[in-house]
């Protein structure tokens, strides 16, 4: 970097610095009085210029930067039948809309365009910065996924501070946006981000350490201080408390992960959360059990994990929802592997609902999602799948849930309970690439 | 002394530290795991960064050191090494042009670990770094 730009850097560095020292007859330099604003002007311009000379030095005696761009584009169609979800029904007679709807789409996206950057700063500090972009209905939009410094002391404890994935399960640590990285499309429901309508606050900011390689049976952990669910990470928490995240497992056999996971965190009113806005003060915990086989040596590969949520508001009282996954591939040969994932979701129990994941009263709801897909890896930077999902949204509307939704109209003009669903079948190609 | 292993492939291949490593000798699986980072990601004898290095373009050397050493392909390498990185800001393997290069980069690298292609090792080379596996 310091060649790229060695030119402009000595043209600040000699053009404010040639009045202070001009030579004079008998070839000494001679301090020039200049007006005061531009001799001010001079001297900032000199600083920058030497600040920048010296920040060049450093970056040269850094080992080199990897940068890497990471992009998805993706064709999707899908078929939709729908009756009675959350919101369907006329706000102003309060009577449920129990017509099945059949629709359909076709879609091709461009998927999101991520800039991956790591430098190995010296022997035991390294850095990561992994940022997306993308655009849809008119807006562009700009994430910081992760901003992260690491310091390695030793191979049992290293320490990361900055924007980093929470450690929860297996899958949550191992692929993001590197999609050519992923072995499906998109990820479970249980663990999907929030933005692709998911539950789990699967990034945080904050403090962690961690250790790797432990024993023969190569025992890891990792604990997490972090800011909690509903802040940015921008000067935006004005509460003194913090999420704590941990986890632990071992790997008996190479490519064997056995790992158990727990958080908690406060939950603050008002707060945006993945569903929307926290609708009273509380405290959510959740636990996760995962076990992972993936092995590039073998050719079967699975991973399995189960999420359990509580979440307690202050005058509602506690509230469960769970989840869990299983994901199970073959490689045919090193190109090709057939997978298939079943998912199932649950917010609520099958009495009660969890206000926090569906903040309308007594709404209970689960999806199931069966995928069956093949990936094709064309190189280690693109692979290509094509996935077909079926996915089953389930309601349960208590009798009465629809009091506590719009405002006008009578309350609750049936007696019992009303049952409502989402179908979807869907295809899907995505053209995983890294570069 | 080095252990010696056979392989199908043509090529033999010497497995290179940096003089300063007082490791002796290591067995396939021993380089393996070095060589990927799995089991250490320092030399805990020398406390340094264990620098796993790699040909940029393949050749038999490669072939062999993939093939029987790590039992992976050059695309399955490639991807463990992506994965490390997305994951930990692990640095990937370096990657080198020629035997020349390769030499001169674990002669100069305390925590290097390569390979090259064992008849391409010549007396001078051999004063610069030290061999702890030779596969057949």
């Amino acid at each position: 970097m310091y060649y790229k730009y060695k030119k402009t850097i000595l043209k600040i560095v000699f053009l404010e610095s040639e009045p202070f020292l001009r030579p004079n007859r008998k070839g000494y330099f001679k301090l020039l009085h200049l007006n005061p604003f531009i001799m001010k002007k001079k001297l900032l311009n000199l600083a920058f210029g030497v600040s920048l000379s010296v920040g060049c030095l450093t970056q040269m005696n850094a080992q080199d930067a990897q940068i890497k761009f990471f992009g998805q584009p993706e064709f999707i169609y899908k078929n939709r039948s729908e009756k009675l979800s959350p919101t369907d029904w006329d706000p102003f007679t309060g009577v449920p809309n129990e017509t099945v709807r059949d629709t359909s789409n076709t879609n091709f996206n461009t998927g999101k365009m991520v800039l991956f950057v790591t430098a190995q700063l010296n022997d035991r500090i390294s850095v990561l910065s992994e940022n997306s972009m993308s655009t849809g209905n008119g807006k562009f939009d700009f994430e910081i996924e992760r901003l992260l410094l690491r310091y390695y002391l030793k191979d049992y404890f290293s320490v990361r501070v900055g924007k980093m994935f929470t450690p929860m399960g297996y899958w949550n640590n191992q692929y993001n946006l590197g999609l050519v990285l992923q072995p499906t499309i998109q990820r479970p429901l249980v663990i999907r981000n929030s933005s692709d309508g998911g539950v789990l606050q699967i990034k945080d900011v904050g403090f962690q350490f961690e250790g790797d390689e432990i024993t023969k049976l190569r025992f890891f952990y990792r604990g997490l201080v972090s800011n909690g669910i509903g802040f940015t990470g921008a000067n935006d928490k004005g509460v003194n408390s913090v999420a704590l995240t941990g986890q632990m497992g071992i790997e008996p056999i190479d490519g064997l992960r056995l790992l158990v996971s727990a958080s908690t965190a406060e939950l603050y009113k008002g707060t945006v959360n993945v569903n929307g806005i926290t609708p009273q003060n509380g405290r959510q915990s959740i636990l996760n059990a995962s076990v992972a086989f993936m092995s590039p040596e073998k050719k079967v590969e699975f991973i399995g994990e189960y999420y359990h949520s509580k979440s307690t508001l202050d005058s509602i009282g506690d509230n469960f929802s769970q989840g869990f996954f299983t994901y199970a591939g073959y490689k045919v040969t090193n190109k090709i592997v057939p997978y298939a994932m079943y998912s199932y979701s649950q917010a609520g129990t099958k009495t009660q609902a969890d206000l926090y994941y569906i903040p309308a009263k007594g709404v209970l709801a689960n999806q199931v999602d069966l995928v069956l897909g093949v990936r094709y890896k064309i190189n280690s930077n693109f692979v290509l799948k094509l996935e077909y999902e079926n996915s089953t949204v389930n309601y349960t509307y208590k009798n009465g849930s629809f009091a506590a939704m719009p405002v006008f109209g009578p309350f609750s003009l049936y007696d019992g309970d009303k049952k409502g669903f989402l179908k979807t079948n869907s295809v899907r190609m995505q053209f995983a690439f890294a570069f | 002394m080095s252990f010696k292993i056979n392989s199908n492939s043509g090529t033999s291949i010497a497995i290179i530290v940096n003089k300063e490593n007082p490791v002796a000798s290591l067995t396939a699986g021993d380089v393996k795991l070095y060589w990927l980072r799995k089991i250490k990601k320092r030399w805990p004898e020398i406390n340094k960064n264990i620098r796993p290095a790699d040909f940029k373009s393949s050749n038999g050397a490669q072939q062999t050191f993939y093939g029987t050493v790590l039992k992976m392909s050059g695309s399955d390498v490639q991807t463990y090494f992506t994965q490390k990185q997305y994951e930990s800001a692990e640095k990937p393997a370096d990657k080198l042009s020629s035997n020349e290069a390769m030499v001169e980069f674990v002669s100069a690298e305390a925590g290097a670990i390569g390979y090259i292609d064992e008849s391409a090792l010549t007396p001078d080379m051999k004063s610069k770094v030290k061999v702890v596996l030779v596969v057949n």
